[in-house]
């Protein structure tokens, strides 16, 4: 099934307009350090991204349901597939890999391996473990499917920045709101 | 590379992030600017790895005007004024930073220089990388043409 899904996310990205990956990951690198200087709390740091990751992921859903043209996901296991296939491939140019499926399916780890956003990117030892670089991966993922109701909660469990093997996101399906109009409302 | 798209949501969020955090203009202009900056700084080291050096400024100047340029925003400057004062005007007629920007004129903010202030830093930082310091100053014109005064200081 993810081949399908693989060569969708390839056929999209060859489509979309591409920048250097250097001025992508430079200026990210340039907001995490200031975060930092303007936080003296690690953890809010990773909050503030997440925020700011949240942002982005509501408005560029939209984007991503026009050009990639993806109807409505049949499960919660497609959705995984889209975004790890399409998604990241669309955006960032790289897929990432899906492991660890709970048993009913809504609770699964998607690897990162090839984060373009930690290219070049080494942290000093005392902000090892503490600091969720890529956290605002979490928040664009969890922005981007508040808007087609699905909410979910996104944590780092692992962080390839941290000595870890690679960049781990754990996604956990919480509810799926109902997208039936509100009374009155016609 | 990556989506275009993905680094405008960045730099939307950056933008609005550091006006938020800032407590007036002049902050917000010398945070982006030192963003910027270093941004612009490593981008020129990796960007001249195999060039030989260049002997003279204008030299410089005319590789942040193409090579440099076209790496950030897939265009080179479309027009480019020299003294012998050391005064550089660099004309970019679509600035790709404020294509996407929708104007709201009941805003009291309509001026969007803050997406601009970031570039400064980028010149001044690959300016510096070449050994050269510099006051860079610029202007919008009408629509999305900026138009980039560098000054060589001595």
């Amino acid at each position: 099934m993810s081949k399908k899904y693989e060569k969708i996310g390839e056929t999209v990205f060859s489509k979309v307009d591409k920048i250097n990956a250097e001025l992508f990951t430079l200026t990210y690198g340039a907001l995490v350090t200031q975060l930092i200087k303007d936080y003296e709390d690690i953890e809010q740091v990773n909050i503030k991204l997440e925020q700011m990751g949240y942002n982005i992921g509501v408005r560029l859903i939209e984007e991503f349901l026009a050009k990639s043209g993806i109807g409505r996901c049949n499960d919660f296991v497609e959705t995984a597939e889209v975004i790890s296939k399409i998604g990241f491939k669309m955006f960032l140019g790289v897929t990432a890999q899906i492991s660890e499926w709970d048993q009913d399916k809504k609770e699964f780890h998607l690897i990162i391996e090839d984060n373009p956003l930690i290219d070049f990117v080494e942290l000093p030892e005392h902000l090892k473990h503490k600091l969720y670089y890529s956290n605002i991966l979490c928040g664009v993922i969890r922005g981007a499917l508040e808007m087609v109701q699905m909410k979910v909660k996104c944590t780092f469990v692992k962080c390839a920045l941290s000595d870890e093997s690679s960049s781990e996101i754990k996604v956990v399906l919480e509810e799926v709101l109902s997208d039936l109009a509100p009374v009155g409302y016609d | 590379e990556v989506s275009t798209s993905s680094f405008e949501f960045l730099y939307i969020e950056l933008v609005d992030y550091i006006i938020k955090s800032s407590n007036d203009k002049t902050q917000t202009f010398k945070k982006l600017e030192k963003m910027g900056f270093k941004v612009g700084y490593k981008m020129v080291e990796r960007l001249c790895l195999d060039l030989p050096l260049f002997p003279e400024v204008l030299e410089i100047v005319k590789f942040i005007c193409r090579s440099f340029w076209t790496a950030v925003f897939k265009k080179s400057i479309d027009g480019l004024k020299a003294n012998r004062k050391g005064v550089f005007v660099m004309t970019d007629q679509k600035f790709q930073w404020l294509l996407h920007l929708s104007y709201d004129p009941t805003s009291t903010n309509k001026d969007c220089s803050e997406y601009v202030q970031f570039a400064v830093g980028l010149i001044k930082g690959a300016m510096s990388n070449f050994g050269y310091k510099c006051m860079v100053t610029f202007e919008i014109q009408q629509m999305h043409a900026v138009v980039f005064t560098i000054k060589l200081e001595s």
